[in-house]
């Protein structure tokens, strides 16, 4: 009996497993995307940060992002300024083959003014990253305020 | 969705916030004193009680002054570190602490860092988008200052172009930071080590000749001595990065395999944008890390961040205890010319007038004491500024800055609303009581 319910649950493990990838890894031909995420909006603007890998033969470039209410994000590099953090808007990345990129705080980010969204902790934002191997949707953890990584950080998927 | 004031000059955004700070204030003051003229007997009890009023403004300064200068030089320092480290684009180094790296590379503090090879050090060099790979060789000294090995393109990028005399040319020639107590055309030998166990005759036999000087740039490099890194590694009886045939050339391209080894190479990219792709390509796990020296302060001053508030938190509640004892002196003192006050509602001074005559010399004394206070919160910023540059060769220029003055302009603010009740209750007293005071 103890044999069949673990069976059973092991049966059922991948499927938990392949549900979290979905939420966590997205992928466009060789370009990875992992672990998406926002801290919770404190003032106007959102940030998005990730985990890039190009695993294919070809540079890839971030080129910006978008929401399905048709607001667009652009990459910002975070600059030191008199003691003070600020950003600069970026042209088009690329990615080299073999190669990755990671959006994080204090150094790179892709910048939302005003999302209509109210984004709170714990939610899923949807995103839509378009890169020069194509668009690809994305599922951004909402994370809390003064979170500096996505909360699986460190975890492969 | 961006508030409306977002957008608008600091200059005028702090003015604005510091009107409004006044404004309870004077609305308070505008109500209260309209239509009289209180200006000879406020003067008058300022003058016969001038030493307790003295002490009261001593005390108001003090408080003041110490509020002032701890956010004003709190603020100097982050400015000033993070100005020291802004010619440093990315810092490539072996694997290990971001934090001790940045304080090895920018600020000059010696430590015992592993090394990146020929090899590292050619493939950061030869990538496209990189300007200047600056390799960085340290150990030595002259006289306290820090003798430090890198290529000629650096000594330009740190000096802004602006030498006096020229850059290094060949080994065995020096350009000194803007401090270092040395003149174009001296030779000095380099001590092995730092400070009181440095060993001042290893190096005995290498002259090096200083042809240049670097300007001013508010950094420990001020203070440090720069050579060729070639020089570095030969005083040291290493191999000098080049091979025999290329005569006394200094500089990249070096031989990987003469090449002794860097504790880390300073990146300068052609374009801006590159910074961020070069530093993922340069972070190689169990090879080498890379990181921009603000991103690490970034992370530094955030722990400093929850330290100032929590001293923020104790100069108000300090501020707000000086507050509170100063009035509670008003109030004791408004009884030692209670007589006065009640010879005046005896001549028909109406109550706002006694009422308005108490809370205009209290708040008298508190605005002399928040601007007293402000000059000497400057003064001690400034100076403890020259003492922070003296101990550490960061620049630190202090300026009295906005968040400062509103703190100061609330404090005025709440303790002259504060005042107003001492100078209700001295009214309360009978008059016939107060007469006979």
């Amino acid at each position: 009996m103890i044999r069949l319910v673990l069976v059973a649950f092991l049966s059922i493990f991948p499927s938990f497993s392949e549900q979290e990838d979905a939420q966590h890894l997205f992928v466009i031909g060789g370009l990875e995307v992992l672990h998406p995420w926002t801290p919770e909006p404190s003032g106007s603007d959102a940030f998005l940060y990730m985990e890039l890998l190009n695993k294919g033969r070809a540079p890839v470039q971030i080129l910006s992002a978008q929401t399905p209410d048709g607001i667009y994000g652009t990459m910002v590099g975070f600059v030191m300024r008199s003691g003070e953090m600020g950003f600069e808007p970026l042209p088009a990345l690329p990615i080299g083959a073999g190669q990755r990129l990671d959006f994080e705080p204090d150094v790179l980010a892709i910048r939302f003014d005003s999302p209509e969204t109210p984004l709170r902790e714990g939610d899923l934002w949807e995103v839509v990253l378009q890169t020069s191997a194509g668009t690809l949707p994305l599922l951004v953890a909402v994370e809390s305020k003064d979170a500096r990584q996505h909360s699986h950080a460190g975890h492969s998927h | 969705m961006s508030v409306p004031w977002a957008d608008l000059p600091p200059t005028i955004l702090g003015l604005a916030v510091a009107i409004l700070w006044l404004l309870p204030m004077a609305a308070v003051g505008f109500v209260l004193t309209r239509g009289f003229e209180l200006g000879p007997l406020r003067r008058g009890f300022l003058w016969r009680f001038r030493w307790a009023n003295g002490i009261f403004v001593a005390v108001v300064a003090l408080s003041t002054a110490l509020s002032i200068g701890v956010i004003a030089q709190e603020r100097a320092l982050r400015i000033g570190a993070a100005d020291a480290a802004a010619k440093f684009g990315i810092v490539v180094s072996a694997p290990g602490s971001e934090l001790t790296m940045l304080l090895a590379a920018v600020y000059l503090q010696p430590s015992n860092v592993p090394l990146l090879n020929g090899d590292i050090y050619a493939r950061i060099a030869s990538h496209p988008q990189v300007a200047i790979a600056a390799p960085i060789a340290f150990g030595d000294s002259h006289e306290g200052a820090p003798v430090v090995g890198t290529i000629a393109a650096f000594v330009s990028h740190l000096g802004g172009g602006a030498l006096e005399g020229r850059g290094f040319a060949r080994s065995g020639e020096a350009v000194i930071g803007a401090a270092i107590a040395l003149e174009i055309g001296d030779t000095f030998t380099p001590a092995h080590g730092h400070g009181a166990s440095a060993d001042k005759d290893a190096h005995d036999g290498f002259d090096i000749t200083v042809v240049g000087r670097m300007p001013t740039t508010g950094s420990p490099w001020d203070r440090a001595i720069l050579i060729p890194v070639e020089t570095v590694w030969e005083v040291h009886g290493l191999a000098n990065g080049h091979a025999l045939d290329e005569g006394d050339r200094i500089g990249p391209p070096f031989v990987p395999e003469l090449f002794p080894g860097t504790p880390a190479v300073i990146v300068q990219t052609k374009e801006f944008w590159a910074n961020y792709p070069l530093r993922a390509e340069f972070n190689r796990a169990g090879e080498t890390m890379a990181f921009f020296p603000g991103t690490v302060l970034a992370g530094l001053y955030r722990v400093l961040g929850d330290v100032r508030q929590v001293m923020s938190m104790l100069l108000g509640i300090s501020q707000a205890l000086i507050a509170i004892s100063v009035l509670l002196g008003l109030f004791i003192l408004s009884f030692v010319f209670q007589r006065d006050l009640a010879i005046l509602r005896a001549l028909g001074a109406p109550l706002r007038f006694v009422v308005a005559l108490v809370w205009s010399y209290a708040t008298t004394l508190l605005a002399l004491g928040t601007a007293l206070g402000g000059l000497l919160g400057i003064g001690a910023a400034w100076g403890l500024g020259r003492v922070i540059t003296a101990e550490t060769d960061i620049t630190v220029s202090v300026t009295v800055g906005w968040p400062e003055t509103h703190l100061a302009l609330a404090f005025l603010t709440a303790a002259s609303l504060l005042a107003l009740i001492p100078a209700w209750l001295t009214q309360l007293r009978p008059l016939v009581e107060a007469l006979r005071t």
